[in-house]
């Protein structure tokens, strides 16, 4: 009986956790150290005469110097990828169909969170003069409201655009998820443009998010470098790793987990337990869409600026974060989200640098897939597609 | 269920078209030309051709009033010689289509001689094809596109600055406020990294280091190449581009405790701006972008204009109003000249448009002005701007903080 | 009244016809075979009674209610439970899980530990490997967890598709012990075999399928002794 009924499973909530500590150091540490051996062999070429005439320092000092900053970057900006990339993967799992319309999910999030933001910052509730606290409880508020509707056009979409293809062969549903990001994307614009006539909204500026906390200076040659984080920073990487933790523990430890995992491996015998496929699959879509609407305001929050077309590139780089960790598997999504934000934030920091201008912070994404294409020359399955245990 | 599949796509497929064609506005209608009546032997006809309706009307009707003002004013050396000089003004309603359609009306109608237009470049150019295949001579007002003039037509002149050189203004007061350390970035747009070239060529003439030269897409996470800015710490950031990425890496820069200055150039002029970057654009050494012209009071001779163009119209002249003044005013002294070379007889237009071009310190109320070989003139005036608040209502009251005149790249 | 009740059913898989007006009668207690060449349509009479497919024609009945259209997610809330063919255990997850999903339509949560433990006591083997991966198990083993995850559900009506395809001897009497056990415990058994003698041996009653249609039925002595189908089934000349 006590085997049989567990309450809260305890290992399940913090088994993420420790996941994401390693994947997060393991990655930093690879990277790390490959960027600093190329800097010590390029330390004593033009790339280092060059960099020590610029700034007097030399290029291992500069690499050194800047590694913190670029550290926490691309952390923060990995786990925005890990946010997304779950709900690829998630759908993934379940139907073996790339929902290439999650990029529009995730600015749908966006963008009713930021509506909802401006729309209390005209109303003086937020902005100069409102408590810290209430900025708070309203960030949480537009969240979850970008949260439902997202998860609510998502069921939609698989309701609508998806089942009715389910038996179809691969590409037709493949068809539509495309159709249904044009369409998507031209009714945020529509919507917005019968609206606020805006086609750039840009979230309010409010509560203590854009504040520094600086640890310190790090000494560079004669300069000092400042090395701060900002509190979204903070917020985006506390918001995420809740996300996974809450979604670990739902796919890992719960009946509808289970009967998410059963609906992935085999659809008809799922049914024969007594699961309702349909019903497991919206639940799907559902839970992968709140993620996203989540991360498309998290973005927001992040980066300020979002319009129309704002899924496109995260969508884009989720999506090849998912296939780099092997899309289906839950952790491998993490993973990919972590090492595609550090690779990209790595080679838009210190490319310039090495080639001395030759390649600049133009060539980061270029940069970054070719080494996806590399790993799946190797492992065409992603870096844990082989590893059956956490196949959703 | 197949043919439900397909159905169901083939919906989704015309419903996105349907959404996508609705957005995008401005129904062709037909063009409303008030051409005059038939032409005697002496009536010669001068176009305008500016939005005269839609959005961007307001700017347009001034175009057409300006013309009409210099007309009025200007036309009685012509009258004294027997011609009687008429405006003739044509919508194009800032749509190309529209702008070419006008344009063959205007070549069809053999008094006119010269056209005062447009206000959007896209439109200029289609529609200054028909004039050159007609050898009818064109003066801009306001066409900024470098493409205007680098076609060399012969036809086709501006008094007014390009884009391109935006990016010398720039670099040029850069150096004017002792800056000594740039750090250039562009969009990688025609647009952006032509100005951010010519930035960095004329700052490195100036004397200025250029850190760094990168271009990017990238519309949200600038935290990489911000990393590299701090660690070289220039004394400017200048960005090639439009204010939708340029702000928000100037915010994003400022809160990472960046603290020169930010220089832009005209795509950064929108209220937009301030409202992605807020009170950032004052922090530090603060916030500075170009423009290729100025309100009719950035200028030294309007002040008559302006008072006869409130006279005239009842309200104050809107921007390019003095240029489209300026820009009929050439075109009137240019009809003069070729009629006085034609034995004071009607002209033809290949000699109304060499007139243009061959036009000696034509002294109007912007400025003085001399053609070059592909119609640019040989100086023109730029303005940098200084943004002098986070508000974006307060946008408007940005101030000119520096004019130059400054020579176009050689053609 | 008959426990399950199959009135002449027309399945089709596509344009492909597979059953060509199959009728069966199960009652309450007995356990009866379904024996035919592979091809017969003997799954497919298993998958159209537990609502994976749908009948063009015909009824199933289950104590009198019409369940021809009910859903197979609902099917084992009518407290029929089926063993698949091939098995189908889910492979990546725990066995522990798989026999967790059995339990999935149970609201009765508070007797599950009982039938876990019953489960465990007829098969010891599943206890000892809780915690692998069911694709880690062997065929028998795999068997054995189908099985003990259909008794999960507490059925009264087991479904079984060929038990012991691809087991060794030793594990196919063991195989067939617990069929008669869970039997005697009240579920009653419908067996589809290819292995008629052992089927038919501890079977009440019998059902001959060839080409999607009932060829004979009969009690399974009589079966047994019956020229043809000793010829056809049971190779003996
Ligand atoms: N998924 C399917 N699609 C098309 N035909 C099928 C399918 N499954 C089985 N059949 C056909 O239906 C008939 C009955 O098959 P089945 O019920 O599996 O036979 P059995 O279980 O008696 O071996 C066979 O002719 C088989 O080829
Ligand atoms: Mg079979």
């Amino acid at each position: 009986m006590k085997k049989y009924l567990k309450p809260i499973n305890l290992m399940e909530l913090l088994r993420p956790l420790g996941q994401l500590i390693v994947f997060s150091l393991g990655s930093a540490a690879v990277l790390s150290i490959i960027v600093l051996a190329l800097a010590i062999v390029l330390n004593n070429t033009a790339a280092g005469d060059k960099i020590f005439a610029q700034l007097k320092v030399s290029l291992f000092a500069y690499t050194v110097a800047n590694l913190p900053q670029v550290l926490v970057d691309g952390l923060t900006l990995g786990f925005v990828y890990a946010a997304i990339a779950l709900g690829y993967t998630m759908v993934y799992g379940v139907l073996e169909f790339i929902n290439f319309a999650h990029s529009e999910i995730f600015a749908i999030g966006a963008f009713v969170g930021v509506e909802i933001l401006i729309a209390l910052q005209n109303a003086g509730l937020i902005g100069s003069g409102s408590s810290l606290f209430m900025d708070y409880v309203f960030l949480i508020l537009a969240m979850l409201a970008g949260m439902a509707v997202a998860g609510g056009a998502a069921i939609a979409m698989e309701r609508i655009a998806y089942r009715p293809l389910r038996n179809a062969p691969r590409l037709v549903p493949l068809i539509s998820a495309i159709g249904v990001s044009f369409f998507l994307q031209d009714a945020i614009r529509l919507t917005e443009s019968l609206t606020t006539g805006q086609f750039n909204r840009i979230f309010p500026t409010f509560g203590n998010f854009d504040k520094r906390i600086t640890f310190g200076k790090i000494p560079m040659g004669a300069a000092e470098l400042p090395f701060s984080v900002p509190i979204k920073s903070f917020i985006v990487i506390i918001a995420a790793v809740l996300m996974l933790v809450v979604l670990n523990y739902l796919v890992n430890a719960t009946k509808v987990g289970k009967a998410i995992r059963a609906v992935a491996q085999d659809r008809a015998t799922a049914s024969l337990m007594g699961i309702d496929v349909n019903h497991i699959i919206a639940i799907t879509f559902l839970i992968g869409g709140a993620l996203g609407g989540a991360a498309g305001l998290l973005y927001a929050l992040k980066f300020t600026r979002i319009d129309p077309y704002v899924g496109f590139y995260p969508g884009l780089k989720a999506f090849t974060a998912a296939v780099l960790g092997g899309i289906g598997n839950l952790t491998g999504a993490l993973l990919g989200g972590i090492i595609l934000g550090l690779l990209e934030t790595f080679a838009g920091s210190y490319l310039s640098i090495f080639t001395m201008g030759a390649a600049g912070v133009e060539y980061k994404d270029i940069f970054a897939f070719a080494i996806l294409i590399l790993v799946l020359i190797f492992r065409p399955n992603g870096l844990l597609g082989e590893n059956v245990t956490e196949k959703v | 269920m197949f043919k439900r599949s397909f159905a169901f796509l083939s919906l989704l497929v015309i419903a996105s078209i349907a959404l996508t064609a609705c957005g995008s506005s401005t129904p062709a209608t037909q063009a409303a030309d008030s051409g005059s009546p038939a032409t005697s032997g002496n009536v010669i006809k001068i176009a305008s051709q500016s939005p005269l309706s839609g959005d961007q009307s307001v700017i347009g009707v001034d175009i057409k009033n300006g013309a009409q003002l210099a007309i009025d004013q200007l036309s009685g050396p012509l009258k004294d010689m027997g011609f009687t000089i008429q405006l003739a003004p044509y919508d194009d309603m800032a749509n190309p289509d529209n702008g070419v359609a006008n344009a063959k009306q205007i070549v069809a109608d053999p008094a006119i001689m010269c056209v005062d237009g447009h206000y959007n470049s896209g439109v200029q150019i289609p529609s200054s094809e028909v004039y050159h295949s007609a050898g009818l001579a064109n003066v801009s007002p306001a066409n900024t596109n470098p493409t205007v003039t680098t076609r060399g037509y012969a036809e086709v002149n501006r008094i007014v600055g390009r884009d391109d050189v935006q990016g010398v203004v720039g670099a040029d007061f850069a150096a004017s406020k002792g800056v000594k350390s740039v750090y250039v970035m562009h969009d990688k747009t025609a647009y952006g990294q032509g100005i951010a070239e010519f930035f960095q060529q004329e700052a490195k003439a100036k004397g200025l280091e250029v850190l760094g030269f990168e271009g990017t897409e990238e519309k949200a996470n600038f935290d990489p190449i911000i990393t590299s800015i701090i660690a070289a710490n220039p004394e400017a950031v200048y960005f090639g581009g439009m204010f939708s990425q340029a702000a928000v890496m100037f915010k994003q820069a400022r809160d990472r405790g960046y603290e020169g200055m930010f220089i832009s150039d005209d795509g950064f002029d929108s209220s937009d701006a301030a409202k992605i970057a807020g009170d950032t654009l004052m922090a530090g050494a603060g916030t500075f972008y170009s423009t290729v012209s100025g309100p009719a009071a950035a200028y030294a001779d309007t002040a008559k204009f302006v008072t006869d163009f409130k006279a005239a119209f009842n309200h104050d002249p809107q921007p390019f109003a003095a240029q489209s003044y300026d820009s009929a005013a050439i075109c009137l002294a240019a009809i003069q000249n070729a009629i006085k070379a034609n034995n004071n007889q009607m002209p033809t237009r290949e000699a109304v448009a060499k007139a243009v071009r061959e036009l000696k310190d034509f002294k109007g109320i912007t400025g003085v002005y001399n053609f070059n070989s592909i119609g640019d003139p040989v100086v023109a005036k730029y303005f940098v701007i200084q943004v002098m608040s986070g508000d974006p209502a307060q946008w408007s009251a940005n101030e000119i903080v520096q004019t130059l005149d400054i020579a176009p790249p050689a053609p | 009244m008959a426990m399950l009740e199959v009135n002449d059913i027309h399945t089709y898989y596509g344009n492909i016809q597979a059953l060509n007006g199959v009728s069966l009668k199960v009652e309450q207690g007995e356990i009866v075979t379904l024996i035919g060449a592979n091809g017969a349509g003997k799954t497919t009479t298993l998958r159209t009674i537990s609502g994976l497919l749908k009948p063009r024609q015909g009824q199933i009945v289950l104590e009198g209610n019409d369940i021809t259209e009910t859903p197979a997610h609902d099917i084992v809330y009518k407290r029929i439970a089926m063993v698949p063919e091939g098995r189908g255990v889910f492979a990546r997850l725990t066995v522990a899980e798989n026999l967790d999903l059995g339990a999935y339509s149970r609201s009765d949560r508070k007797n599950l530990a009982g039938d876990l433990e019953r489960v465990f006591s007829l098969f010891p083997r599943l206890q000892e490997r809780q915690k692998q991966y069911a694709g880690t198990l062997s065929g028998g083993e795999q068997q054995m967890l189908a099985m003990g995850r259909a008794i999960m559900s507490n059925p009264r009506l087991l479904l079984l598709d060929e038990p012991s395809m691809g087991l060794a001897p030793v594990l196919v009497d063991l195989i067939f012990d617990i069929i008669q056990q869970i039997n005697k415990e009240g579920v009653t058994i419908l067996l589809v075999e290819q292995n008629a003698l052992m089927a038919l041996s501890i079977a009440n009653r019998g059902y001959v399928l060839q080409s999607g249609e009932i060829l004979l039925s009969d009690t399974a002595e009589s079966l047994k002794n019956n020229e043809m189908v000793q010829k056809a089934y049971l190779g003996i000349e």
